[in-house]
C-alpha cells in the first residue's frame, strides 16, 4: 500500500506550482528550471507525477537550448497528459527545436547521433535530420551505413536536391561505378525542381 | 467614382471582384469559371497574379480536383513565394492529397500519380509511402514495394504499420520467415507505448 499523502506538503506544493507559470511568462528559464527540478523533487517525495512540472521543465530546457533533456521532459509530459493542448504545442515546439539544432549541429558532434536516436524512437525525424545524420556517419567513416541511409532517402524523395547531392557525392568517396548515373539524377533533379514551395519537409 | 486609364485593366478588375465575391459565397464552380477568365484576361496583357492562381486552386481543391489543384497552388508560389495564403493553401490541398492516398483503395489507378505530385515537393509522409507500398504490393510490383516499404522502415523504426506493410510485402513474395520477423518488429512497437507525437495536421508536420 502506498504511503500516505503528507497533506501539508500537497499543499505547499500547490502554493508554489502556479509560480512556475509566471516564469514562463517572465520568460526567466534559468529559475524556472532550477525550481521545477526542485518542486519536481519533492512531488516526487510524495508519489506524484505531474505532467504540468514535466511541461515546465521541458519548457527551460528547450528555451536554455538543452534539446534532449526537452524531448525527454515533453515526452515524459505527453505520457502523462497526451491530449493537453499546451502539451501538444509544446511537443511540436520541442520536436521542431530539437530537429533544428541537429541539423545545425556541427558534423560529428556527438549531440547528432544522440538526437536522431531520440527523434527516431518518438517518430519525429524529418528527411533533413536523416540527412545531417548520414552527413555525421560520412564524417566518422560509417560509409556504408550512410550510404543505406541516404539510398533510403533517395527513394522515398527523389526530388531531394541533398539528398541526391549527398548520394552522388558517397559515389566518388567509394568510386561507385554508378557514379556517373547518380551525378545525371542530381542534374535531372535540379532542372525540376519546384521554385517557390516550402522547404524540405518530408516526414518520413 | 474609381476609374482605370485602359477599359482593359477596368473589365479585369470587376471579373476579379466577382471571382472574390463568389469564392467567398462558396460558388466554386462560377468563382473558378471567373478566376480562369482573369487569368486569360491577364496573360492578353502580358500580366500575371499569384493570387488568381491561389483563387484557381482554392476552387479547383473544394470542386474535388486536388491533383490540379496542388499544381496550381504551386505556380502561385512560383509567383509569390511568401504569400501567406497561398503558403497555407499549400498546406491545405498536400494534407488533402495525402489523406486522399491514405484513403484509395490498393489498387486505384491514382495513386501512383498523387504520389508522385507530392514526392516532387517532398511532401510525402509515413502513411502516404505506405499507401504507395500496398499500391505496389496489390499491383504485383513486389520488388518495388519491398524496396519502398525496407526504406520507410529504416528511415521511420517507430512506425509499427510501416513494419506491418514490409510483413505483408515479404509474406506476398513468399518469404515466410522474413515476414515473421517484421511482424515481430511491429509487436515490439505495439508493446511500447503509442506514438507521442499529437496528430499533426500539417497546415498543421514536424
Amino acid at each position: 500500500m502506498p504511503a500516505p499523502i503528507d497533506r501539508a506538503a500537497l499543499k505547499r506544493l500547490q502554493q508554489e506550482s502556479p509560480k512556475l507559470k509566471e516564469l514562463v511568462e517572465a520568460g526567466d528559464w534559468s529559475t524556472l528550471r532550477t525550481k521545477t527540478a526542485e518542486l519536481k523533487a519533492r512531488a516526487t517525495a510524495q508519489g506524484i507525477d505531474s505532467a504540468y512540472l514535466a511541461w515546465c521543465a521541458a519548457i527551460a530546457h528547450h528555451e536554455l537550448g538543452e534539446p534532449t533533456e526537452a524531448v525527454e521532459a515533453i515526452c515524459h509530459a505527453a505520457r502523462l497528459d497526451p491530449v493537453h493542448p499546451a502539451i501538444t504545442r509544446a511537443f511540436r515546439d520541442v520536436c521542431r527545436g530539437a530537429r533544428t539544432r541537429l541539423c545545425d549541429e556541427p558534423t560529428g558532434s556527438a549531440l547528432v547521433p544522440a538526437l536522431y536516436a531520440q527523434l527516431s524512437r518518438i517518430g519525429e525525424t524529418d528527411l533533413a535530420c536523416h540527412l545531417a545524420m548520414a552527413h555525421h556517419q560520412l564524417e566518422q567513416g560509417e560509409v556504408a551505413a550512410a550510404t543505406t541511409l541516404v539510398d533510403a532517402v533517395v527513394l522515398v524523395a527523389p526530388s531531394n536536391l541533398e539528398a541526391r547531392a549527398l548520394r552522388r557525392h558517397l559515389a566518388q568517396v567509394t568510386e561507385d561505378p554508378n557514379a556517373a548515373r547518380f551525378e545525371a539524377m542530381a542534374d535531372d533533379v535540379e532542372a525540376r525542381q519546384p521554385f517557390g514551395v516550402p522547404g524540405v519537409r518530408g516526414r518520413c | 467614382m474609381i476609374t482605370y486609364a485602359d477599359a482593359r485593366m477596368s473589365r479585369l478588375f470587376d471579373v476579379a471582384g466577382r471571382a472574390s465575391e463568389e469564392l467567398h459565397e462558396k460558388q466554386h464552380q462560377r468563382s473558378l469559371a471567373s478566376f480562369r477568365e482573369v487569368t486569360a484576361r491577364l496573360e492578353g496583357v502580358g500580366l500575371t497574379s499569384g493570387w488568381a492562381a491561389w483563387g484557381t486552386a482554392v476552387n479547383l481543391d473544394r470542386l474535388g480536383d486536388l491533383a490540379m489543384a496542388f499544381e496550381t497552388i504551386q505556380a502561385s508560389l512560383r509567383l509569390d513565394p511568401l504569400s501567406p495564403s497561398a503558403l497555407r493553401s499549400f498546406e491545405v490541398i498536400a494534407n488533402r492529397l495525402r489523406e486522399a492516398i491514405a484513403n484509395a483503395a490498393p489498387t486505384d489507378a491514382s495513386v501512383p500519380t498523387l504520389y508522385g505530385l507530392l514526392q516532387q515537393t517532398d511532401d510525402a509522409d509515413v502513411p502516404t509511402h505506405l499507401a504507395m507500398v500496398r499500391h505496389l504490393a496489390a499491383t504485383k510490383q513486389l520488388e518495388r514495394a519491398a524496396a519502398l516499404a525496407e526504406a520507410v522502415t529504416l528511415l521511420a523504426p517507430a512506425s509499427r504499420d510501416a513494419w506491418l506493410a514490409r510483413a505483408n510485402v515479404a509474406r506476398l513474395g513468399g518469404d515466410e520467415a522474413g515476414a515473421a520477423g517484421f511482424e515481430a518488429e511491429a509487436r515490439v512497437r505495439e508493446l511500447d507505448e503509442l506514438p507521442l507525437a499529437p496528430i499533426t495536421t500539417k497546415g498543421k508536420g514536424a
